[in-house]
């Protein structure tokens, strides 16, 4: 049934990507930003677009006329006749059939989309590749599993080899972005299953439990109903429990049942982490000296804020090669720094077992260095020993989610971490002999790893993995709060982008302008939604996902 | 279906060696909406009828009827050297409905009419004789509004006048020698273009009475075309046309005001009543003597009630040009106000004195029903349409509606101009 036609004006003309109807007057058209409406042509054409913009208007030419036509200015009156109010949507363009890249050429019929005018969307996608990542609303009965129509992503540009990478952006608490993250993490492990693709995920935790009793879900669907109920009436929502129930009973119909896929959860923590109670069966890590590298190193004793100098990077860089694989702990390295030997008749030194000489100021700056990090890192770090317990690509299992405890470490614990596990993952992935062939990593707060405009270390691995990571298979789902701050590499490389609630001031950066008149609805975002720009759909669309089930347990 | 009396408007163009005409924008074939100059008649003051500025209440009319055309020069044919040109009008009439508070269309009637001089073309040149137009042809011979639901195409002559003379002959307005008087020729193109605008909207304001006898309409302009125009319309109406028969008259009139918003026609005695600033709101009521042909036009069935209707408006909208430039004149046929079956045969013999004293009697239900009347047309001050500056102060809010609804389906000048233009596609 009709609601109403394209509109085309002198003031806005149809253009090939976006377009403006207008509407039927009937309150009881549930129509909202990112609603999906398909437009319908005399010649069997069909457009599927996204409403990006509403306005209510009239023939009221302003608000002095409106104050006037009120019995000149009386708010009591009542005129006999109530002038027309006009809602006209922004449309654009998702799908277009046929493929050209035309405007509608007459006032077409606009109508609500049905399931199977969305799974137009899905037909570029070939069906073995298909990855769910959130649901459009389509229908007016929100509890209906059939109001939300899933949207599925490209696996091969998700995951390599056409495209890689996504990043996650959107406000600390309200934007969901580790919740999104999890629910990707699941369709991801769903197709992989389906696929026989060996992957598995690495999460990284960075604050509180956002990724901790990952483990704890409901027996059944019938449990999983009632914590919805439960978690809905707890957060003083309570309508919104049969809503996400319906989006999750429509991921089940879509192969992605948390429960009946049943994956492995692995934790992996530091000592004396408190929050181990909200894990199953962790395993401890730790680094001794000689389960780093050198990037590692550098890693953990640089930052784009504390920069090395020529001579100790050399130092660092020939004490590396002198004493790696050689039995050496952090202890040693420090007291070896703390004795120098110096040369008669010269300002230089020498360092016991490494070649070469340095002015004598160079071994004790880079030792207050290693000092520093050393007493910022005594969760993670073995002083004594050579060897840890690090995080080894051995313990991935297929299908796998790894959750990687950072939350409580210190900046440079986690720089530590973070470097080493991606660099581990990394090196896994390129043995011929491997038993997974694809790793998705998560990680918040990527502006801290991989920042706009400074050099560091780290950030250099990451600018490395993301460039190679559709090679690799290796695959880094980035959030943060500010892309503006993340480097231009790292979020150009990533090729699906995820914007939830975000402040005015950010969505002001040029990086954002693929959101055209959408950057508007950022501040109006909901909980459980974001906005999904995805290589395969011509345009962004506003999406939902429903919340991580071990989020409402009791 | 259109397209098809395009087609076939086309190739009869064609053959008579019709030109096509370059298309151009001309603001006054956009609307035609010409103002005249104010002029003033004898009169009689009926009665003076104070209102509530702002009455509550439901709104007493149901329906809004208006009309709405554009008449272009299409293409010109060439006799004896002489360039004629040859128009087409597209007219739409229609009503609205107001459910509740809401106003919906309600019904349409569109006519695509060919105008032209053929009498004179084959007086000047007899090979015209040969070249009759397709379609149906709207003349004196009447049954016009039944010829436009027909949807055949249609053409009319305006070298002969819609209305019959003494004799009962229609006159002759353009002779072969007024042919090359251009002006004059495109002149009576945009009259019988308007009058047949007025012939459609009596039609629907028929259609309306015979399935809705006693329901309200507010009509856009004045009520005495059906008087003048009712034989032309459908022969049933003929007994409307100078009210030959006052029962037919009574049962077409008894439920219709008719708002002129552009007042050319005054009282001599003057409107100092109307104009009054206020703050109260008094409404004189006249009675003109003689039927008067203005665009306004008068007659003595109707009783006309001038009212500043939105004089709060004046100091805030300056462009006020003259005294009634926010003057509206509301047309309320005698058996609006006498509307006793008692009165159906003989409303229109009732002489003025018993007009003066029944309204002036507060009791009397003539007068009840003259107050509640314009209560309504009051209550309809609000809210103010949004249109031009003149219009804001003169047009209810219900017909400025009805007007942009059946403006909006207006073939547009190019399309219609493209008739002869081969190379065009038309979808009007």
């Amino acid at each position: 049934m009709a609601i109403g036609r394209v509109s085309i004006n002198q003031r806005d003309p149809a253009k090939p990507h976006e377009f403006w109807c207008w509407l039927q007057n009937d309150p009881s058209l549930q129509i909202e930003i990112g609603t999906i409406l398909v437009i319908e042509g005399d010649n069997g054409e069909k457009v599927l677009a996204l409403v990006e913009d509403m306005q209510s208007t009239s023939a009221s030419a302003d608000h002095l006329l409106e104050f006037y036509s009120s019995g000149y200015g009386n708010p009591d009156i009542n005129p006999p006749t109530r002038p027309a109010l006009i809602q006209l949507a922004k449309l654009r363009v998702l799908y277009r059939e046929p493929s050209t890249v035309s405007p509608p050429t007459g006032r077409w019929q606009v109508r609500f989309a049905h399931t199977a005018d969305v799974e137009l969307l899905a037909q570029r996608i070939p069906e073995q590749y298909r990855t769910l990542v959130g649901f459009l609303p389509v229908g007016r009965n929100q509890s209906d599993p059939d109001s939300w129509l899933p949207v599925f992503a490209h696996a091969q540009f998700l995951l390599g080899p056409e495209g890689a990478h996504v990043n996650i952006t959107g406000a600390t608490g309200l934007a969901t972005k580790s919740s999104y993250a999890l629910f990707m993490s699941y369709a991801i492990l769903a197709w992989a299953k389906r696929a026989s693709e060996k992957t598995a995920v690495v999460l990284f935790n960075v604050k509180r439990r956002d990724f901790l009793n990952l483990h704890q879900l409901p027996k059944n669907w019938e449990e999983a109903g009632k914590w919805c109920q439960q978690w809905a009436q707890s957060i003083g929502e309570p309508g919104l429990a049969d809503r996400i129930f319906a989006m999750w009973t429509q991921a089940v119909r879509q192969g992605m049942d948390p429960l009946a896929l049943q994956l492995p959860v692995q934790y992996f923590t530091y000592q004396g982490d408190p929050d181990m109670q909200s894990m199953s069966n962790p395993q401890l890590y730790s680094y001794g000296f000689e389960d780093l590298q050198r990037g590692d190193f550098e890693a953990a004793l640089f930052t784009a804020a504390y920069q090395p100098t020529d001579p100790q990077v050399i130092l660092l860089t020939a004490y590396l090669e002198a004493k790696l694989g050689k039995g050496t702990s952090f202890q040693t390295m420090l007291q070896d720094l703390g004795s120098p030997t110096r040369m008669s008749g010269s300002n230089e030194v020498t360092i016991s077992g490494v070649p070469g000489t340095w002015m004598q100021g160079v071994p004790p700056a880079l030792r207050r260095r290693l000092l520093g990090f050393l007493s910022r890192a005594s969760h993670v770090v073995e002083k004594q020993n050579p060897k840890g317990q690090p995080f080894r690509f051995g313990a991935l299992q297929p299908f796998g989610l790894h959750v990687i405890q950072l939350y409580r470490l210190t900046e440079e614990e986690k720089r530590l971490v973070v470097n080493a596990v991606i660099r581990e993952l990394s090196e896994g992935l390129e043995k011929p002999d491997r038993h997974i062939n694809r790793v998705v990593v998560i990680a918040d707060e990527l502006n801290k790893y991989a920042p706009r405009g400074a050099l560091s270390p780290m950030k250099e691995q990451i600018i490395d993995i993301v460039a190679r990571g559709r090679d690799l298979q290796l695959t880094l789902i980035g959030a943060q709060q500010f892309a503006s701050q993340v480097d231009d590499q790292v979020y150009g490389n990533s090729e699906t982008k995820v914007l939830g609630y975000s402040d005015e001031s950010e969505l002001t950066n040029p990086i954002y302008k693929y959101l055209g008149d959408l950057r508007d609805q950022v501040p109006n975002l909901k909980k459980g939604q974001l906005i999904l720009k995805h290589p395969v759909y011509p345009s962004p669309i506003i999406i939902w996902f429903p919340t991580p089930l071990h989020e409402m347990r009791a | 279906m259109v397209t098809d009396r395009l087609g076939l408007l086309r190739l009869y163009l064609e053959k008579a060696g019709a030109a096509p005409l370059p298309p151009s924008d001309i603001p006054e074939e956009r609307a035609p909406d010409l103002p005249t100059a104010t002029s003033s008649s004898a009169a009689r003051e009926i009665a003076r009828v104070p209102i509530d500025p702002f009455p509550e209440g439901p709104g007493l009319f149901r329906f809004f009827v208006d009309g709405v055309q554009r008449t272009v020069p299409v293409a010109e044919v060439i006799v004896n050297n002489v360039r004629v040109p040859i128009h087409l009008s597209h007219l739409i009439v229609g009503a609205m409905e107001r459910t509740g508070r809401d106003l919906k269309p309600f019904k349409a009637q569109e006519a695509l009419v060919l105008l032209f001089p053929y009498q004179a073309l084959q007086a000047a040149d007899p090979a015209w004789s040969g070249r009759r137009p397709p379609g149906r042809e709207l003349s004196s011979s009447g049954r016009i509004y039944e010829a436009v639901k027909s949807g055949d195409l249609l053409y009319s002559d305006t070298s002969i006048a819609l209305q019959l003379g003494p004799g009962g002959r229609p006159s002759i307005l353009l002779q072969a020698g007024d042919l090359i008087r251009t002006g004059e020729v495109r002149q009576k193109a945009l009259n019988r273009a308007k009058e047949l605008l007025r012939i459609m909207e009596v039609g629907i304001l028929w259609d309306l009475r015979q399935k809705y006898p006693n329901d309200w309409i507010l009509l856009d302009g004045p009520i005495a075309p059906p008087l003048k125009y009712g034989r032309l319309v459908e022969p049933a109406l003929q007994g409307v046309e100078e009210i030959a028969r006052p029962d037919i008259a009574f049962d077409f009139l008894h439920r219709i005001v008719g708002a002129v918003k552009r007042v050319q026609i005054v009282p001599i005695g003057g409107l100092e009543v109307a104009l009054s600033p206020g703050p109260s709101l008094v409404l004189p009521i006249y009675r003109f003597g003689e039927v008067i042909e203005e665009d306004d036009a008068v007659a003595k069935e109707i009783l006309s009630a001038f009212f500043w209707l939105r004089r709060e408006l004046a100091g805030e909208i300056s462009a006020l040009w003259s005294t009634v430039s926010g003057l509206v004149r509301l047309d309320i046929p005698i058996p609006a106000v006498f509307d006793d079956i008692g009165m159906r045969n003989a409303w229109n013999t009732l002489d003025e004195e018993t007009l003066v004293t029944r309204l002036a009697d507060l009791s009397s239900t003539e007068r009840q029903r003259l107050e509640e009347l314009l209560r309504a047309i009051v209550t309809e001050r609000w809210p103010v349409p949004a249109s031009t500056v003149s219009r804001m102060l003169t047009e209810l809010f219900p017909i400025a509606e009805t007007e942009l609804w059946l403006s909006s389906q207006l073939s547009s000048v190019y399309e219609m101009r493209s008739v002869l233009s081969l190379n065009v596609t038309v979808s009007l």
